[in-house]
């Protein structure tokens, strides 16, 4: 085992290389880093000459790319075109916004597809198994822009005008007064339902299926020939094999916790990382952007490796070599 | 003089001295003074037979009350849409930067509401009558206002002065701009209220557009390794009316009254918060969370008319959306462009855009139509009337310039060629697409195919190095809006068409002309839009100018964009106006309980 994680973690250097290359060229590629600059009108054509000499924009691609990745590998992720910040910095203050508003989400959506894709499973072609499949592909369908707003609206504006009890439109405190944890909470509520909702269809779907090919097994109606319970044998038998598969998917769904999302985080002017990645996109502001692809990018690499352990281990027929 | 007349004046003298003397103690201005009579022991000059001699003596007098200054109170919450990257006006120079910036910083000059320059560090303006500004133009001489404080208690300098110029021009600063700051040769500072520029060349917007840029404390910045990184570009130290306090990453900056500003703010707090998506924005102000926002789009105003509480605020505007035609063949920058090199054809283009019925449809009114690049500014050429929408001339002008529709596809050709050319703009833009399939089908109507081919803004204003579109000419027509930085607008105006400014990616990558225009004429006016000294003579220039720019037909202006600005009704003083924008009186603004 030991060695394999070795294996693993020395293979994932090169892939990690290759995808640093890639997305350096892509996001290279995708525009001028110094249109920020052309379109002001305040900035005289020797100022642009200067900066662009400055940030070394004036040299190749590969060039800059070697002259990214000799400090990136040290540590050191550049600084912003844009702020001029180091950009280890700005991701240090826009993950812990991320990661409770993504945390929040992903626990609700886990919790909501457990209970649904269980009851889906073992009423199968049920009304209800078909309200629950059309209610997750209502929400599956959803653009969270427009999801988001008409959220807004409703709950933050139209409750409000109709003296009923009101919910926080954006940010993440209220705009005038304290912060406070409770605060927290409520301005928690419209951007992590909209999440939720968006990804519980993926999950119940999941469950589902896989339930229904376990409860079809021979060791679930041998159970049953045993006389156990319907409970005993759905919880103990049946479902513990059915979420073998979802770990996986659960673990590949990590990276994005930090990554955050980008339009949702744009609506709900949630300062998280989703909306700096886009912030920073539109100018090409590439030292932001390879290092937040960086950090996702080792996320995705190692919660693979993480999955294919975790397998393992709950599932003893898997051996790892 | 007889010994009568002697006592009378040494009586007056006498009285005088007194009121002089009664009038020292109360000189400092920021003094509360309630009504109250006063006991002082005042020394008093008092000629006793011809000799003078100093007495002290008690005096009563009644201290006439002013009204007791309000304490600032009160919160407004401004909706801002992006984010500013720094504070450091130079590094991070961005119109939405300098506007939260305005609040904490006072400027040499200043605008008042009629948008005249007036002085605000400054004791008076320097102009040609007052000494000012040296008869070649090339010498101006600051006078500072005694008293103005930095934030930390610092006084403010004609050091500091010459410190910000040396600052915006050095190359390790990182400075964005330093448009006008680099045209001065030296700095002499004679006293810490005087500054004395040499300029390399006289460079008339001087005054008004480098003027008008905050002065930087040289105590806080000088020898600060990289700035833009540096603590102080996220928590600046200021000299006006707002004092900084803080600033949540993503979420809001917070200003907070300065007890000591020359120009007493009414409201204690102000909270510039970022609201990244408009419509949201638009909620948030509907809740009465955010009172203000400002660049709202035309048509929101229809949505912000429908809220009870909050008032929108229209001001004509000075961004004007325009479309170039590129005179060089963007495959052959060298050669002529096959279609817009020919002025018939420039016209009949222009002519054939119905921009009146695009104003009042598409735009729902909110707009007018465009005339030159100086449309509501103090300087337009009241002469010049909008390109009329003409189709049958248009028409007429194409047949003269021999482009024919030969093969009965309705489009024009000549010598195997088609009339047809790319439009280029941002992508995304709702508005501008609407306009653009409009026009697509006016020209359509007389023998122009236009193809729309919109690059993100990244692309389209990208430079030579990464196939930018505007920097490389890639274009037939471009369409863009520039909104003037200062309200001296000539030498960013006269960028766009001077000859020198012809951008060419291998001899000058820099230049801000991507159109190749070079007019003699026109290069001539425009210098001396620049250089010219006296006044009505400059003014007479910038005018001439117009003119050939407009009469060479090298751009189409097609609407000038209404600057869109929304207020909850609890606040007053609010007063946008067209160059000032919704930032030059910070300190009128009050809450309304």
């Amino acid at each position: 085992m030991t060695r394999y994680i070795i294996k693993r973690l020395l293979i994932s250097i090169p892939v990690l290389l290759g995808i640093s290359l890639v997305a350096f060229f892509l996001v290279q590629a995708s525009g001028d880093p110094m249109a920020v600059y052309i379109s002001n009108p305040n900035l005289s054509a020797e100022d642009i000459a200067r900066l662009e000499k400055a940030y070394g924009f004036d040299k190749p691609v590969y060039v800059q790319y070697f002259y990214w990745l000799r400090k990136a590998i040290v540590g050191d992720w550049g600084q912003s075109f844009l702020t001029h910040q180091d950009v280890l910095l700005m991701i240090r203050q826009r993950l812990g916004n991320t990661l409770i508003l993504m945390g929040t989400s992903f626990a609700i959506t886990l919790i909501i597809s457990l209970a649904l894709g269980m009851y889906s499973a073992t009423h199968q072609y049920s009304p209800a198994d078909y309200l629950v499949t059309a209610f997750s592909f209502f929400g599956y369908s959803m653009p969270s822009f427009w999801f988001g707003l008409m959220l807004i609206i409703i709950f933050a504006v139209k409750f409000r005008e109709w003296g009923l009890p009101y919910l926080p439109a954006a940010g993440m405190y209220p705009i005038r007064g304290e912060p406070s944890f409770f605060q927290l909470i409520r301005h928690l509520i419209l951007p992590a339902t909209v999440l939720s909702l968006i990804s519980v269809a993926k999950y119940t779907r999941y469950l589902r299926s896989s339930m229904l090919e376990v409860i079809g097994q021979d060791y679930i109606r041998t159970a049953r020939a045993k006389g156990l319970s319907e409970r005993v044998i759905l919880w103990r038998h049946a479902f513990k094999n059915a979420v073998i598969p979802l770990l996986t998917i659960i673990m590949l769904d990590i990276p994005q916790l930090f990554s955050g999302a980008l339009i949702t985080e744009q609506v709900f002017a949630w300062p998280g990382m989703g909306r700096m990645y886009w912030e920073h996109a539109v100018w090409i502001d590439y030292p932001v952007l390879m290092g937040i692809i960086l950090l996702v990018s080792t996320l995705v690499v190692l919660c693979n490796l993480l999955a294919d352990i975790s397998y393992a281990i709950v599932d003893p027929r898997i051996r790892l070599s | 003089m007889t010994h009568r007349n002697l006592n009378i004046l040494l009586a007056l003298l006498t009285i005088l001295t007194l009121i002089l003397a009664a009038c020292a103690p109360t000189a400092a201005p920021t003094e509360k003074i309630v009504t109250q009579v006063v006991k002082e022991t005042v020394k008093e000059t008092v000629v006793v037979a011809g000799t003078p001699q100093v007495v002290e003596k008690v005096v009563e007098k009644v201290v006439t009350p002013t009204p007791e200054p309000e304490k600032p109170k009160g919160t407004v919450v401004v909706g801002v849409w992006q984010e500013p990257k720094g504070l450091i006006w130079n590094i991070f120079y961005e119109a939405h930067t300098n506007d939260i910036l305005d609040s904490m910083y006072y400027a040499p000059v200043a605008l008042n509401e009629k948008d005249e320059l007036v002085p605000e560090m400054l004791q008076e303006i320097p102009t040609l009558d007052n000494g000012g500004i040296s008869a070649d133009g090339k010498t101006i001489t600051l006078k500072f206002k005694d008293g103005l404080k930095w934030h930390d208690g610092q006084p403010v300098t004609s050091e500091d002065f010459k410190f910000t110029w040396q600052f915006v021009v050095d190359p390790n600063t990182k400075s964005q701009t330093s448009i006008g700051w680099d045209r001065i040769e030296s700095v002499d500072t004679p006293d810490n209220l005087t500054a004395i520029v040499h300029l390399k060349e006289p460079y008339v917007p001087f005054v008004a557009a480098v003027l008008s840029f905050p002065v930087l404390p040289k105590h806080a910045l000088e020898g600060v390794p990289d700035p833009g990184n540096s603590e102080f570009a996220r928590k600046p130290i200021g000299n006006g009316s707002f004092i900084f306090q803080e600033w949540v990453p993503g979420d809001h900056i917070t200003v907070v009254a300065n007890p000591e500003a020359m120009k007493q703010p009414k409201i204690e707090k102000i909270i510039f918060k970022f609201v990244p998506d408009m419509n949201t924005l638009v909620a948030l102000l509907r809740t009465g969370d955010v009172d203000i926002a400002y660049d709202l789009r035309e048509l929101q105003i229809a949505e912000v008319l429908k809220m009870k509480d909050v008032e929108p605020y229209v001001v004509p505007g000075v961004a004007v959306e325009r479309y170039y035609f590129n005179l060089r063949d963007p495959n052959d920058l060298t050669k002529p462009h096959p279609i817009f090199s020919d002025i018939r054809v420039r016209k009949a283009v222009a002519m054939g855009m119905d921009r009146f019925t695009a104003v009042s449809r598409i735009l729902q009114g909110y707009g007018e139509v465009a005339v030159t690049e100086l449309d509501n500014h103090p300087w337009f050429n009241e002469e010049l009337q909008p390109v009329p929408y003409d189709p049958e001339a248009a028409k007429a002008l194409l047949d003269e310039a021999g482009w024919k529709d030969t093969d009965g596809d309705g489009i024009r050709d000549k010598d195997g060629k088609k009339l047809s050319f790319t439009h280029s703009t941002t992508a995304g833009n709702q508005v501008r697409e609407n306009l653009q399939v409009f026009f697509q089908q006016n020209l359509k109507d007389i023998g122009v195919e236009m193809v729309i081919q919109n690059y993100p803004a990244a692309t389209l204003f990208g430079g030579c190095a990464d196939n930018g579109i505007f920097g490389q000419s890639k274009f037939d027509m471009i369409g863009f809006t520039n909104k003037p930085a200062s309200i001296d607008l000539a030498q960013e105006w006269a960028d766009f068409f001077l000859c020198d400014a012809v951008k060419n990616c291998e001899t000058n990558p820099a230049g801000t002309n991507a159109w190749g225009y070079c007019n003699e004429k026109t290069d001539a006016a425009l210098k001396c839009a620049i250089g010219e000294v006296d006044p009505d003579k400059r003014l007479a220039c910038i005018k001439e100018a117009q003119k050939l720019i407009y009469e060479d037909y090298i751009a189409l202006y097609v609407y000038d964009r209404l600057d869109v600005y929304a207020a909850n009704k609890r606040i007053g003083g609010f007063n946008p106006t067209v160059f000032g924008s919704w930032t030059w009186n910070f300190e009128d603004w009050y809450v309304q309980e």
